[in-house]
């Protein structure tokens, strides 16, 4: 501990301690919220360190340091509520312009909060001014910049039906009538529907003012409609998906023989095209085809690139936006142009797009794939041979599940194979995203960075418990028996769930705590009394008198039921009895 | 008087730096290694030595253990290990000189990712992972390959057991035991017993949960029956946990042995009916494979038998080494690690509250331990004399009660705690002569699991008294039957 405790001090020590509240984490909060209560003498140091935090930290992070502020002011009060209430408006108005939306949501969210009365006070939080303040800022700041997505669902939720609550929400059904009519051009009502939202348009768009009642009612038309779409939409794609399978198996029967003719460029129906833009989608699908024969698998590879620029070409007439891309036709002429634009809703629709500009960007992944399917021959090609080389980024991305299938329990090949860049790349980069305190790696995908961040946290977590143990004394519990063995779960030290690694230890710890405490017991700890020593001292922990006694079986003059800890004397039963909350239970994370 | 104590304070500072000097210089004094990839970068280190090494370029392993880029790892005592890399790597050590280090060309890390991945792709087929048993003779690799297939399936997601049967070997806890412990975090690879149980409160690495049967004794040939019996108890353990926890069993097992030769068929054998084995691997040694092939009784579509080359890395444990490391690991158990200690208790009890039962060293099974301890040997006797005893199974076989608890039998030695629970322990502590009722204790404790460990400081054979080191401040011993292992410590 340091011997500088003047505010000041605190102050900076404060801020630091704040630049690890880079996540929103509990613990971290719970305990900066401690710090806080612990030192009320340096509250306004803390207020300015907590704003200066707000301030100062990335956009993404500032909600945490909000968090923090709600936390300390919620959980310690007096005097924190005065200090911040006074600036509330400029801090979280300031914030709240710095951030994304979806951030901004949990600012209001916790705003709301706030103007909830104490229960027992009946005051708000802060001062009533400064909060009136954000709420008037609130209400402007969110009719005019909030995602058409959330604001919809505001609107809903609040019941309360605007002209441009009710414009966005025409739109939104215009989008979504149109992607189906794509699919389904012969839905008669469909068409009648989109001329109809059409006309709704132009009539709520009239500056004109429309009584409140009309767009109530026509609030709650529309969320109909918008059921009734997204029933029809559904319904639509499981039929859809029905025929896609089917297809997919012909294709690959299709694909198969054609293989053999490679140098013949093959025509393709709509829904040849069709079924191979959705391998080319999904390559897991197109793996399941043929498992077994990678040599199959790159050829198909190859295919399916040349039907890739196919359809590129098709498309880029089709959206008659094309500029940029140019057609590449090196292996397949582009396409008749019969594949009209009926055919493109298809495609769309089989893929459950909503609109071109997705559909183009489907493209371009696919065009993109080629380079990585070439970068696999070749590193199917060098098979063997340095494994060190230059293709291992091109490499990696062979799927995990083609590389296992390769490697069979065969002495031969478990001796002599000499692993190559991609199947090294399993074990290493195919996990990119490493942890910087130890060296455990996470996938680079959302699910990876989710995981990444429990980890962390828990490094957090026991990385402070480690520093609060180095303090106290520690010792080892049991080993399991068996029936707690074979029910033990490894989710319980390694899992997500809250801190279940202290229910481990816990378990581990039962096998103590079976007995109570007998006089017997208590009186077989004894300590010998020094030399130096009175024959009576107080027990460190209830403060009473413990008498020394002549022990016959040693021979010594000895306290009996008492425990020496770093040169302390307690009740043995005092000290038990304050040992399980001492060590591990006062951690704040608990609770 | 200002001047004064600035002439002083410059004089102070001068005679204080002038030693500190050299030793900073000895302390910073750096060593660059630059390990080429699929080579490796071996070392060993003496008693005295505590060498810290950091990893500055490119990505690196100690078995399967990735290093962290970001970590000065520090490697303490007696030991013998390497690093190896796929990739190409920098290193960077300092602190001292390591008693010998060189980069090896020859490795089998290809080999051994192989494998793993062979192992992975059985992992991606089924509910039931692969279930590896590993054997071969003295220092030909069997813990360093069961480390490294057991690390890369946890990097892959994967939660294998780690068997080890091996007594000898310290896997978790101390020596003297056999383990079996879910992997579903990293190694720690400072820590001599592979990383910290959760039995110890907060670590940096995710602690494990081993489950821990003693041995007691130091070589599986001193009881052959004892440790077979113990394998099968362990087996139904592992059953039942498998079946509870699908993330295991998809893993599958990995076990680890003690030297076995042919002469031990029976004790192989053994280990694959009881343990469910489907893969076999034999390192370093290839006549072992082909006498396995000959004489186990196995199907051909369950079992798949593989031979793995011993690495020329591998270098003698000698007598010491495996000594200092048993020492060493005892000491952690008690005392924690330097980066997290940990504080015993000692506690006196009477000697004649406590049942004490010592596991048996089987005479005549000892005499073939000792003709037969060359690796190669392949004394069909050992083989022969185990099947006619085996018939005779008798719990008094196994462990047998101390009559006499003493300072001359006490001294010094590890105890474990045996579970005594649901047993009424008064009928036996008053009546060390009852051979029906030891009978019925020894069944009763000697497969169960181990509780923890306590280490004798002091015994006063006057007083009948028994000094111990406890690792938790407990009120009572969680047990009244305590197992005299073979295992000694010196503090």
């Amino acid at each position: 501990m340091d011997t500088d405790t003047s505010p000041e001090q605190i102050g900076k020590d404060y801020y630091d301690a704040l630049s690890s509240l880079t996540m929103n984490s509990r613990p971290i909060i719970e305990s900066l919220t401690t710090l806080a209560q612990e030192n009320t003498e340096a509250a306004s140091e803390i207020t300015k360190a907590v704003e200066k935090r707000i301030n100062k930290a990335i956009p993404t992070q500032k909600l945490y340091a909000f968090y923090l502020l709600d936390s300390i002011c919620k959980n310690v009060g007096v005097p924190y509520p005065s200090l911040f209430g006074s600036n509330i408006f400029k801090l979280f108005t300031q914030a709240y312009s710095l951030v994304d939306d979806p951030t901004r949501v949990k600012l209001i969210r916790l705003f709301k909060t706030w103007k909830i009365p104490n229960a027992v006070t009946g005051l708000a939080l802060f001062d009533e001014d400064q909060i009136e303040l954000v709420d008037k800022f609130l209400i402007k700041a969110t009719a005019c910049n909030r995602p058409p997505e959330e604001q919809r669902q505001i609107d809903i939720s609040s019941g309360k039906a605007t002209k441009t609550s009710i414009l966005r929400e025409i739109d939104d059904l215009t989008n979504l009538v149109n992607s189906r009519l794509l699919q389904m051009p012969n839905d008669a009502k469909g068409k009648e529907r989109y001329q109809l939202l059409k006309q709704l348009r132009r009539i709520i768009g009239n500056p004109s003012p429309i009584p409140q009642k009309q767009l109530d009612f026509t609030k709650k038309q529309l969320q109909s409609i918008r059921e009734d779409e997204v029933m029809r939409m559904d319904a639509f794609r499981k039929k859809q998906q029905l025929r896609q399978q089917q297809q997919q198996r012909e294709q690959a029967r299709q694909q198969q023989q054609q293989q053999q003719q490679q140098q013949q460029l093959p025509q393709f129906s709509t829904d040849q095209l069709q079924g191979l833009l959705n391998l080319r989608t999904r390559p897991d699908n197109r793996q399941m085809v043929h498992p077994e024969h990678q040599q199959g698998m790159q050829s198909q590879g190859q295919f399916n690139n040349a039907n890739a620029q196919a359809l590129f070409s098709m498309m880029s007439t089709l959206l008659s936006q094309g500029q940029g891309q140019p057609v590449q036709s090196r292996h397949v002429p582009a396409p008749n142009s019969v594949h009209s634009g009926n055919n493109a809703g298809n495609q769309a629709s089989a893929l459950g797009l909503k609109n071109l500009e997705f559909l183009k960007d489907i493209l371009r992944k696919s065009k993109g794939q080629k380079v990585e399917d070439s970068g696999k021959h070749a590193a199917g090609n060098a098979h063997g041979s340095n494994p060190g080389g230059g293709n291992m980024n091109v490499s990696q991305n062979e799927p995990k599940a083609v590389i296992l299938a390769r490697f069979e329990l065969k002495q031969n090949f478990i001796s002599k194979h000499k692993p190559t860049a991609s199947e090294v790349a399993l074990i290493y980069s195919a996990k990119s995203n490493q942890c910087s305190n130890c060296s455990k790696r996470f996938a680079t995908d959302s699910e990876g960075a989710r995981e990444k961040a429990l980890h962390l946290d828990w490094h957090f977590r026991t990385n402070k418990k480690l520093k609060t143990l180095s303090k106290q004394i520690h010792n080892r519990t049991w080993f399991l028996p068996e029936k707690e063995w074979e029910e033990f779960q490894e989710d319980e030290i390694v899992g997500a769930v809250d801190d279940n690694y202290e229910l481990g230890v816990q378990m581990n710890n039962r096998v103590n705590e079976k007995k109570t405490l007998t006089e017997e017991e208590m009186n077989k700890h004894v300590v010998m009394i020094p030399d130096d020593s009175d024959n009576e001292v107080l027990c460190g922990i209830c403060r009473d008198k413990i008498v020394g006694v002549f022990d016959d079986d040693s021979g010594e003059w000895v306290w009996r039921n008492a425990v020496k800890q770093r040169g302390r004397i307690y009740h043995y039963s005092c000290w038990i009895e304050t040992k399980g909350q001492g060590e591990r239970d006062r951690s704040p994370e608990r609770r | 008087m200002s001047l004064d104590t600035s002439v002083l304070k410059s004089i102070l500072s001068k005679s204080d730096n002038e030693p500190h000097i050299e030793k900073f210089e000895e302390q910073v004094e750096q060593h660059q290694v630059e390990v080429p990839a699929f080579q490796e970068w071996r070392f060993e280190l003496t008693n005295k030595d505590t060498l810290k090494i950091k990893l500055t370029k490119g990505t690196a392993e100690i078995f399967g253990t990735e290093l962290s880029p970001n970590y000065e790892y520090t490697f303490q005592g007696s030991l013998k290990s390497c690093i190896s890399t796929f990739s190409g790597c920098t290193l960077e050590y300092y602190n001292c000189q390591p008693s010998s280090e060189y980069v090896g060309e020859e490795t089998c890390m290809g080999t051994l990712l192989n494998l793993h991945l062979a192992l992975e792709n059985i992992r991606a087929k089924g509910p039931n992972g692969p279930r590896v048993l590993v054997i071969g003779p003295k220092n030909s690799g069997k813990t360093s390959l069961c480390r490294v297939i057991a690390s890369y399936a946890e990097k892959m997601d994967g939660r294998p057991l780690y068997v080890n049967l091996n007594p000898q070997e310290p896997v978790f806890t101390t020596p003297g035991n056999l383990t079996a412990t879910a992997i579903s975090g990293m190694f720690n690879i400072e820590n001599i017993c592979l990383g910290e149980t959760i039995t110890t409160g907060p670590s940096f690495y995710h602690p494990k949960q081993p489950l821990v049967k003693n041995f007691g004794l130091e070589n599986y040939r001193d009881n052959l029956k004892f440790y077979k019996y113990l394998i099968g108890q362990m087996s139904g353990c592992i059953e039942k946990r498998l079946e509870k926890s699908s993330d295991v069993r998809s893993s599958g097992i990995i076990v680890d042995t003690p030297a076995f030769h042919i002469g031990d068929l029976d004790v192989i054998q053994c280990i694959i009916d009881e343990l469910k084995i489907d893969i076999l691997i034999v390192v370093g040694n290839e006549r072992l494979l082909v006498d396995l092939k000959r004489k186990l009784k196995y199907d051909e579509n369950r079992l798949t038998l593989l031979k793995v080359a011993k690495s020329s890395g591998c270098v003698d444990m000698d007598d010491k080494l495996q000594r200092e490391i048993q020492q060493r690991a005892i000491k952690e158990y008690f005392y924690g690690i330097s980066s997290s200690p940990l504080s015993p208790y000692t506690m006196v009890v009477n000697l004649k509250d406590f049942v004490f039962l010592n596991p048996k060293v089987l005479e005549a099974l000892n005499l073939a331990f000792l003709s037969g301890d060359t690796a190669d040997d392949d004394s069909a006797e050992a083989g022969t004399g185990l099947e006619a005893s085996a018939v005779t199974t008798s719990f008094d076989d196994y462990m047998e009660r101390l009559k006499a608890p003493s300072s001359s039998n006490l001294e010094n030695a590890i105890l474990a705690f045996a579970d005594d629970s649901d047993l009424e322990m008064g009928k036996y502590i008053g009546s060390p002569e009852d051979t029906e009722n030891n009978t019925i204790l020894i069944k009763t404790v000697s497969g169960r699991n181990t509780l923890g460990f306590c280490y004798v400081l002091h015994c006063d054979d006057e007083k009948g008294k028994l000094k111990l080191l406890i690792p938790s401040p407990v009120q009572h011993l969680p047990t009244k039957v305590l197992v005299v292992t073979q295992f000694r410590y010196n503090e």
